[in-house]
């Protein structure tokens, strides 16, 4: 029997889509990190919160063109609340209580979804809210996942608007922070937070931005994970998945985060099947991740893209 | 001295890190359109001045009023906004970005339009950035960094580096300026280059100047008013021939016997 080439390519095509999805959480982290410096502990939690809210909206009947910007609006006004009490008393504290701050953030928001919303594992068919998407409405609900045909490869449908949504909202914030004066104000911040105040940078103005795009990117991934994994605290642990691709993409650079995605999300599969084989263990695509960005920490400490830390003595 | 009203007082400022007193109850005035230097020798509590004069230090006693304003507890945008600039020690540029964006960095804050005309370059964003590289290629042409406009920072040699931390101070057309060690590190001509640049810039723009050095030949040229400090008290005040006649000042800088 030869190699399957049609098998190994349906590998790549799915490991590339969930990449994008992977890409997209990191870019989350990166955005914190590039701005504030700290490894945002309550990435995974946001997520959650921002999915819950969706769902629960929805649940109790709103229409989803509404609930989509009533979630995105709490997310924002989340960003600005998260500026004013803990970024803007913390500035200037050490990196460390920065840190430690976000883990509160982390229970807290924990605790603030159980008490607003509930601990119950919720069902999300996006699928059902957007049939008058680009897809025909066949059922396609978490566990039945509908697939198109394309050149005798099997392609889940809605692997491929998940793909599409997260590849546009990376464009748009790439384009938004190469472009706009913004954007450049993030970059300052991120090198130097002293220059950057010196120079008249409104720090607060970034960092509520900044905490508030990172909501919204919460509020989409959330959404396209859920699909998968449905809204429950299984989705704080999804996030997971992208610790590996920062590492790999370096914590600092947008187009690390993307390249790093998709070198998981292919790696991961590829792993899993040939190597999976190979040394006759079922499963490692739970921890390969991790494995292929130790290989590359050993090569690149500082990641794909990210800056290389040079301290003046 | 180069007469005028002072634009910068400070007074009576104390700051304490834990238990280390950094500055004890310092004084001084800084007038308008003057070169005023402040030196010591290492860990005198120069660094310690300008950051509190700049807001990223607020003093436990004192105040510092800047044009007639108290700021003392202002942010350091504020402070900025004041028309105060500043450069760095250890070169507070953005070393992932090229020269030219770096030095456009310091027009930010003459920025009005709105990311969304920025994001499409319509309306306010166009004429701004029209405006914003006039006065970019203006400081470029002033420090002589035409043929770096496009290489990234952290490529240049030291002196340039400064020398840009220079201009993007320079472009956002500050009254006064603060420089933190402008000629550390840098050799002889460089230094001379520096010196230049601060008597043209005092000048050709009026710009107020206060720089930090601890290399005391070089300021004593060009300053119009020393203040000398150490272990964070001061210890000399004045023109640079009556600082080097301070018998405290030499003592401080070449010790005595005990």
């Amino acid at each position: 029997m030869g190699f399957d080439w049609v098998f190994f390519t349906e590998l790549i095509v799915g490991g590339l889509m969930s990449g994008v999805m992977y890409s997209l959480v990191a870019i989350g982290f990166v955005l914190i990190y590039k701005s504030s410096g700290i490894f945002n502990f309550a990435q995974g939690t946001m997520l959650l919160f921002a999915a819950l809210t969706f769902v629960k909206l929805t649940e109790g009947g709103v229409n989803f063109w509404v609930a989509l910007p009533v979630s995105m609006g709490t997310m924002v006004v989340f960003g600005i609340l998260v500026e004013r009490f803990m970024m803007r008393p913390l500035a200037n504290q050490s990196l460390l209580s920065l840190f430690m701050a976000t883990v509160g953030l982390a229970i807290l928001i924990e605790g603030l979804a159980q008490y607003m919303w509930d601990s119950a594992i919720h069902g999300l068919q996006l699928a059902d809210f957007l049939d008058l998407a680009l897809l025909d409405p066949v059922n396609m609900t978490i566990f039945v996942v509908d697939y198109i045909e394309w050149l005798d490869i099997l392609i889940s449908k809605f692997d491929i608007f998940a793909t599409i949504v997260a590849g546009t909202m990376i464009l748009i914030l790439a384009v938004f922070f190469q472009k706009t004066r913004t954007g450049m104000s993030l970059r300052a911040v991120s090198d130097d937070h002293l220059a950057a105040m010196a120079v008249g940078i409104p720090l607060s103005r970034v960092w509520a931005l900044v905490w508030a795009v990172t909501g919204i990117i919460a509020l989409i991934a959330g959404l396209l994970w859920a699909e998968r994994v449905s809204v429950s605290f299984t989705l704080v642990e999804a996030v997971l998945k992208a610790l590996p691709v920062i590492l790999i993409g370096g914590l600092t650079s947008i187009p690390g985060a993307i390249v790093g995605g998709l070198i998981i999300g292919v790696g991961e599969k590829l792993g899993e099947i040939y190597l999976g084989d190979l040394i006759g263990v079922q499963g490692i695509e739970t921890w390969f991740s991790y494995f292929i960005a130790l290989v590359f920490l050993l090569f690149r400490p500082s990641g794909l893209f990210g800056l290389k830390t040079i301290e003046r003595v | 001295m180069a007469a005028g009203n002072p634009i910068l007082q400070i007074d009576n400022i104390t700051l304490a890190f834990g238990g280390v007193t950094a500055l004890n109850g310092i004084s001084f005035d800084v007038a308008e359109g003057e070169i005023c230097a402040v030196i010591g020798p290492n860990g005198a509590g120069k660094s310690s001045m300008l950051n509190v004069i700049n807001g990223v230090y607020v003093p436990q006693e004192g105040r510092v009023v800047f044009k007639g304003q108290d700021c003392t507890r202002m942010r350091p945008r504020q402070i900025a906004q004041l028309g105060m600039a500043r450069t760095f020690q250890n070169i507070g540029l953005f070393q992932g970005m090229t020269v030219l964006e770096n030095i456009l960095t310091g027009r930010c804050m003459k920025i009005r339009s709105t990311w969304l005309e920025q994001g499409l370059n319509i309306g306010r964003a166009r004429r701004e950035e029209v405006e914003n590289r006039r006065a970019v290629e203006e400081v470029i042409e002033f420090l002589h960094l035409q043929g770096i406009r496009k290489t990234p920072v952290g490529k240049l040699p030291y002196g340039l580096q400064k020398r840009v931390e220079l201009a993007r101070a320079l472009v956002a057309e500050p009254t006064m300026l603060l420089q933190d060690e402008p000629m550390t590190g840098m050799n002889l001509e460089e230094k001379k280059d520096m010196s230049c640049f601060a008597l043209e810039i005092n000048r050709e723009y009026g710009t107020t100047i206060v720089l930090i050095e601890h290399d005391m030949s070089v300021v004593m040229d060009i300053s119009d008013h020393v203040v000398v400090l150490d272990y964070g008290a001061k210890i000399g005040d004045g023109t640079p021939d009556e600082v080097k006649n301070n018998q405290d000042v030499i003592d401080a800088y070449l010790g005595v016997t005990h």
